[in-house]
């Protein structure tokens, strides 16, 4: 398999994954009193910060075979973070909400982990690629 | 390997089986997801 195909598959991941969270929760939230102001929350700026770093380091450093270790440290570290937090802001909200358990499959962030965990190994692959020359 | 870390002539040993760069990496690591755990607020 090219370099490229796997290096476009990992970008456009990290790329949807960020645009999803701006979408989703903006980290600029309109305030109950004053629906007119915007109110800075740093939690959901860590959920576009994440992304952010992503699409631009990750992907800048696994262009290069030098720094592709890197990446590949990187790109694991931002998928591990993902998985943590994605799962305490699912069970947190299933408290807040009393939503079921019988739920947690589908209406949880679980299949959200999964796409994240799809982005690491799209990134082992192309290390892979480059390190050994198979993917 | 294990009981390399309590006899202490051989701590030296133990921490330069990984190059600076890993230990510093984790204890940054660490230190961070701490940082992270205890900033995040979800609001519902």
């Amino acid at each position: 398999m090219k370099k490229s195909t796997l290096l476009i598959a990992l970008f456009l991941l990290a790329l949807s994954g960020l645009m999803l969270h701006l979408r989703i929760h903006n980290f600029m939230i309109a305030d109950k009193l004053h629906p007119d102001t915007f109110l800075f929350d740093r939690t959901r700026f860590l959920a576009t910060l994440f992304p952010l770093v992503d699409v631009m380091l990750v992907t800048a450093l696994f262009m290069s075979r030098k720094t592709a270790v890197y990446g590949y440290l990187l790109n694991g570290l931002i998928v591990i973070y993902g998985t943590i937090f994605m799962a305490h802001f699912s069970i947190s909200e299933m408290i807040a909400k009393s939503i079921p358990l019988s739920s947690m499959l589908l209406k949880s962030t679980l299949p959200d982990i999964g796409i994240a965990w799809g982005d690491f190994f799209i990134g082992k692959a192309l290390y892979d690629l480059y390190m050994k020359g198979t993917s | 390997m294990y009981l390399a870390i309590f006899s202490g002539g051989n701590m030296l040993k133990y921490f330069m089986r990984y190059k600076p760069g890993w230990w510093i990496l984790h204890v940054v690591v660490i230190g961070l997801t701490f940082y992270l755990g205890h900033m995040v607020n979800f609001n519902f």
